[in-house]
């Protein structure tokens, strides 16, 4: 048997399902694709590995790792289609899953949806108890009851999966350890998810959603995991399979499955943005951006800070509203914040009742497409606006895979816009163009302010079919200096999981004044965290190996909101922490909220831990610019920038011919199989080292 | 009456690209503000209600742009302050770093928690517009809640429009007579300083965008907005069958001998709409009292539901909608009326454009929902400390003409519920039931959304006083076209059933349950 010396990356997607084989020892990468298998995912996930061996003369057993990255999580919530689930609760409180918060998220829509419940009425049901706030045994269980209950659950209503959550679980789990143990007994075919171990933090309607989701997935989950495992055992893969969890650490796939599989959601876009993260890292002189990842329906943002992707402590699922933020089921689990915009190429600009020319988000889909596809589209999208402009070149998109029709799309853009505005199609097309690219930017600008991010100090690094295309107008707007294109952008998500640590988070329950913690208290805590989450990673990550990060949820007395205050790795936890924390808190809130916290007693909230096997990044040095002998440039087209110049000749590139420190000006269009890298008057761009391009204001600076 | 007059439709300088890409930065500008209002605040009815607004308004005073989470209160009302602001503090005598304030119900929100705040913005030197800001305090002194208060002396601490700040210099005076006339003294002032910073945030906003598109001010982009909308809102007006339509919409309040009725009269002229509340009852010496701001923003509110949804709030919608109330009435009180539970009368304004307008266009009116606002205002004291707040719980929607009414959902205003873990974590209460009320929708071929029950059980020694703001004891959410109503509210204390006519002494062992109505239905049940 050789000695383990690649990784590999598996990456599923709705369509196809990319590949990635790392070479550890020349540090070079190979990428594959094959077609996605939906009723089986695994079937799809087994066929890319066994490709790619193939392709590269690699044997499974010189696989070291294999991580991936999935949406099956993700698509059974939003296609409907997980588990016949039920739900337990306290005596009262059945309600609280459908009844949601009461508000609504769009004030002036009378005609506004809220997402179904996962778990219907009839099959939530509650049970006699209570615990206080503080502990105190209020109504004791009756395990005849619980007993009753399940086996209604599971005789009448036919449930697969089981939640439960009670009142004040998440500070004191006792009786929901106790009503799982008793499901665990007398039910072991039935999958269970209990609230204080998937979620555990206050808020009752957040914490039962989180629940029931991680129930609706979890057989589906476990299902297919157990097959993609199974098969990669059968192909003598010597290590089991890690999986990309929300929050862009890696955990070992079987035994998340067992127990968060909620933790799975948005795997694919999560590894995309610690792509970024390590393109970030790697190739940008201060590792502060936007990822941006505009595709054909959507855009997605996130924010990469200090070369690591902002991590939220809460999540959405499964809009009701696709982009209306409060209309899906809310998540308490660590997730790498995604912005979801609805714009992307399919998006279809229209002229609204005040006569104002409007993008989004209805999207032209890929059926029938944009007008200028020639499939019977005859609306016009951001992908016909970018293409009469030049943007696009007709007989290049997709490699040439798929023609573009323009008359089409000038067609759909007279009529549809340019008519009823009085304006020329150039025009018109210029203006979908910068209203796109204004909406993905507002979008952007409300979620800096949100994290408190001065974003001129921000570079961009776009990828997407359509985000190189629309990133030059998108950091004009923004006022920021620097885009970043990485090559590999194809397979980002997968080049993500390469990249990504062994991780798992972790949340403990610990309220307290900062002038009167219980030291010891929180030391059992911490430590009961880190035994549990090497515990979690032991299959892939040799326990003693990893270290813990730790932070505390702190608010001021008063303030429902908190914020997460790193604990120095080398604090010791004691009186002397207090002053650290209070700074730390000091900085932390005056980055959100511009100003220092009000003079008033600081609480401790929460507990924080992740438990981490930290991989260098020497590990993954891509080593990916073989380049095709050819002409630097194309040629020359036709582009429209604005309406004082109209079409210029513009200069077209070859991606693939393109080497190390070529160095060029703007305007420019840079040709590549998946996308076109458009590079605005006033840019300068070159390729570095590992064949990015970086462009970059020649007027120096934001705006 | 909408007080602010237009020149006819100006037509606009700036094409519908500029325009639709400066209007998009305007409210991400105070979208921004709010987003940061939320995040500081301390009370837990502005950050968990949202129960606060942010907005660009011109050097005039027109609403340019608002945030895109406020309330419906907010509509029209801000603006009206910020007119008397400048009135009483012309534009051109104020100074960077100037920030007014005030609670006046009158000029404004309608009752005394709300505060208003408002601050000039400058680019160049030149004043270009202003910031304003209202949000809801969680105390402003007085006997709060108290539905027999019978003047506004009783109902907290009245703030004429002065400045808070005058050139960045705080009003040490004015800060404290607050603190000193509030029960959470920290809370308020925290509160108000946040709003302070979401005007400076609006101000940094306006003044980066006139740099980076070189314009010296806002005031063709102003024209744009408030013109197109204006001329919208009027197509939109033209397209309801003219005529004269009328209804009659009853209300019972915290005496429910006492009714209250709306006369609701609406006149579809071309491309305007005349509201006359003229016949309703008179104002009432309990502070069941609508102040004409707060009348109009809820009538103009289910307007704009109804014929322009989709464009964001400025004040073009309302200036083809002519409001009036008859002086003295109580949706036009006199000073100094009770006030403080407008809320629960106001929000039937919206029940009463819906009841009129539904004679005009039925298929597009939803059934009634499960208004007012309801829920606890709680004071008492806890560890020895005062302690006094305010939470909410909903009825169920209207059916709508097309769909079921969703259950236990917030209307005409937005008001979330606050989580059960929190409120038994910070308060001496305890919540054993918080369910739907599955016989509570009315039927019809779309069913009303569920109301709900809410039990609630003191825990510490002292006794807690409840203030419930309820109603619909005695007038059900009304169904439409051959719907079913929805049910009535019940108040039960210790079994029985009791009137919400004045606050509850609650002690250990008492159990105070409050039944929310459901929507009523929309079409005939034999339909569905």
């Amino acid at each position: 048997m050789s000695q383990p010396s690649c990784r590999l990356s598996i990456d599923v997607g709705g369509t196809f399902t990319d590949v990635v084989l790392l070479d550890e020892v020349s540090g070079e990468i190979r990428f594959a694709k094959v077609s996605s298998t939906p009723s089986d995912p695994s079937e799809g996930s087994l066929n890319a590995a066994e490709t790619i061996l193939l392709a590269h003369g690699a044997a499974a057993e010189s696989v070291s790792d294999l991580i991936h990255a999935t949406t099956v999580a993700t698509n059974a919530v939003l296609e409907a289609d997980g588990a016949c689930t039920g739900l337990i609760t306290t005596r009262g409180f059945r309600d609280t899953l459908e009844m949601r918060r009461e508000g609504r998220y769009d004030i002036y829509d009378l005609n506004i949806q809220a997402p179904p419940p996962l778990v219907p009425r009839e099959r939530r049901m509650e049970i006699d108890e209570r615990i206080t706030f503080d502990g105190e045994v209020l109504t004791p269980l009756n395990d005849d009851q619980i007993i009753a209950v399940i086996t209604d659950l599971v005789d009448t209503h036919k449930i697969d999966a089981l939640a439960i959550c009670l009142l004040h679980g998440y500070a004191h789990p006792g009786h929901e350890m106790r009503v799982a143990d008793i499901a665990a007994r007398h039910f072991p075919d039935l999958t269970v998810s209990v609230s204080h171990d998937v979620a555990g933090e206050i808020r009752e309607f957040e914490r039962v959603s989180t629940t029931v989701v991680d129930a609706y997935v979890k057989p589906l989950a476990q299902r297919y995991i157990t097959r993609l495992a199974g098969g990669l055992r059968a192909m003598k893969m010597p290590r089991d399979p890690a999986i990309m969890l929300s929050h862009g650490g890696v955990g070992p796939a079987e035994e998340v499955v067992q127990r968060f599989p909620v933790r799975m959601i948005e795997s694919g876009p999560a590894a995309g943005a610690i792509a970024a993260a390590y393109f970030a890292r790697n190739a940008l002189s201060q590792p502060h951006a936007i990822a941006f990842d505009m595709g054909g329906t959507t855009a997605k943002m996130s924010v990469i800070q200090d070369g690591e992707p902002t991590v939220a402590n809460e999540y959405e699922v499964g809009h009701a509203h696709r982009f209306k933020p409060g209309s899906g089921y809310p998540l308490q689990i660590s997730a790498i914040e995604l912005l979801e915009i609805g714009a992307g190429g399919g998006s279809i600009a229209y002229v609204n009742d005040l006569g104002l020319l409007k993008v989004g988000p209805r999207s032209a889909g890929a059926v029938p497409g944009p007008a200028c596809y020639g499939r019977g589209g005859e609306l016009p999208t951001v992908t016909d606006a970018d293409l009469i402009l030049g943007y696009l070149d007709a007989g290049y998109f997709l490699g040439g895979d798929m023609n573009l029709d323009v008359n089409l799309a000038r067609q759909a853009i007279q009529t549809h816009l340019a008519e009823p505005l009085n304006m020329s199609v150039e025009q018109a097309a210029h203006g979908v163009h910068e209203v796109v690219n204004e909406h993905m930017a507002a979008a952007t600008r409300a979620h800096a302010a949100e994290k408190g991010i001065d974003l001129r100090h921000f570079a961009m690094i776009a990828f997407g079919g359509a985000g190189p295309v629309h990133a030059d107008g998108l950091v004009r707007t923004l006022g920021l200096s620097q885009v970043l294109y990485p090559f590999g952008a194809g397979v980002a998500s997968a080049i993500g999981c390469l990249s990504a640590p062994a991780a798992v988070d972790l949340v403990g329950p610990y309220f307290s004044p900062l002038g009167s913690v219980n030291w010891n208290t929180v030391k059992d805590e911490f430590a009961r965290m880190h035994a549990n989450g090497e515990g979690i990673l032991s299959s892939i990550a040799a326990p003693g190996s990893n270290i813990m990060k730790r932070s505390a949820d702190m608010r001021c007395k008063g303030q429902g909101y908190s914020v997460t205050v790193a604990i120095p790795d080398d604090a010791a936890l004691g009186d002397s922490l207090v002053g650290t924390l209070r700074g730390a808190f000091t900085t932390a809130y005056g980055a959100v909220h511009g100003h220092k916290p009000p003079d008033v007693p600081l609480e401790i909230v929460a507990l924080r831990a992740r438990i981490e096997n930290p991989r260098p990044d020497n590990d993954l040095l891509l080593k990916n610019a073989p380049t095709e002998a050819g002409n630097v440039l194309k040629g020359k087209r036709r582009m429209y920038f604005n309406a004082t110049e109209g079409y210029i000749d513009t200069p077209v590139y070859d991606r693939y011919a393109l080497t190390n420190g070529a160095e060029f000006n703007g305007p420019a269009i840079i040709e590549e199989r998946e996308t076109s890298i458009l590079i605005g008057p006033d840019m300068r761009f070159w390729v570095d080292e590992f064949a990015n391009v970086i462009a970059e204001s020649t007027k120096g600076g934001g705006a | 009456m909408t007080q602010l007059t237009t020149a006819a439709p100006a037509s606009t300088t700036l094409d519908p690209i500029t325009t639709e890409v400066l209007w998009t930065r305007l409210i991400s500008v105070v979208d921004e503000a709010a987003l940061t209002l939320h995040r500081v605040s301390f009370s837990t009815v502005v950050r968990e209600s949202h129960d606060y607004s942010c907005m660009l308004l011109d050097p005039k005073g027109q609403a340019v742009a608002q945030a895109t989470r406020s309330i419906p209160s907010f509509i029209g009302t801000l603006p009206m302050s910020v007119r008397a602001f400048l009135k009483r503090y012309p534009g051109g005598t104020l100074k960077p770093g100037d920030v007014l304030i005030s609670n006046d119900p009158w000029i404004g929100t309608g009752h005394l928690p709300d505060l208003t705040v408002a601050a000039p913005v400058f680019h160049n030197g030149v004043l270009v517009g202003m910031a304003g800001v209202v949000a809801h305090m969680a105390d402003i002194g007085g006997r709060r809640r108290a539905p027999d208060n019978r003047d506004i002396y009783e109902e907290g601490l009245q703030i004429p429009i002065l400045k808070l700040y005058e050139a960045s210099q705080p009003n040490e005076t004015l800060f404290s007579i607050i603190r000193q006339n509030v029960r959470v003294a920290d809370e308020v002032t925290g509160d108000i300083h946040a709003m302070v910073g979401a005007c400076e945030r609006i101000q940094t906003g306006v003044d980066r965008l006139l740099n980076e598109y070189g314009m010296s001010d806002i005031s063709d982009i102003t024209t744009a907005i408030v013109s197109l909308t204006e001329q919208g809102m009027r197509r939109a007006i033209t397209a309801i069958p003219d005529g004269v339509y009328k209804s009659v919409t009853h209300i019972d309040t915290f005496d429910t001998n006492r009714p209250l009725t709306i006369v609701c009269e609406i006149t579809i002229d071309g491309d305007q709409i005349f509201v006359d509340f003229d016949g309703s009852s008179p104002q009432n010496d309990f502070p069941l009292n609508s102040v004409l701001g707060y009348t109009q923003a809820y009538s103009i509110y289910a307007i704009k539901c109804l014929l322009q949804p989709d464009i964001a709030n400025n004040e073009g919608g309302s200036i083809p909608i002519t409001i009036t109330a008859p002086d003295g009435s109580f949706l036009n009180p006199r000073y100094p009326a009770a006030v403080e539970a407008r809320a629960s009368v106001g929000h039937y304004c919206t029940s009463a454009i819906f009841n009129t307008l539904a004679k005009a266009i039925p298929d597009r009116v939803p059934a009634e929902s499960g208004i007012p606002l309801h829920g606890f205002a709680l004071s008492g004291h806890q560890d020895g400390r005062p302690f006094s707040t305010i939470f909410f719980f909903n009825g169920g929607q209207g059916a709508r003409p097309t769909s079921d009414g969703l259950s236990t959902l917030s209307f005409p205003t937005n008001v979330s519920t606050t989580p059960i873990e929190l409120l038994e974590r910070t308060l001496p209460i305890r919540i054993t039931e918080k369910s739907y009320l599955p016989d509570s929708s009315g039927a019809g071929q779309f069913k009303g959304g569920m109301g709900q029950r809410v039990a609630l059980e003191v825990t510490g020694d002292d006794p807690v006083y409840a203030v419930l703001l309820s109603q619909r004891l005695k007038y059900p959410p009304l169904g439409r076209q051959g719907g079913e109503n929805g049910s009535l509210e019940q108040i039960i204390l210790n079994g029985e059933n009791v009137e919400a006519n004045k606050p509850f002494r609650l002690t250990p062992g008492d159990v105070l349950i409050l039944d929310l109505p459901g929507g009523g239905g929309y079409g005939s049940p034999a339909t569905s």
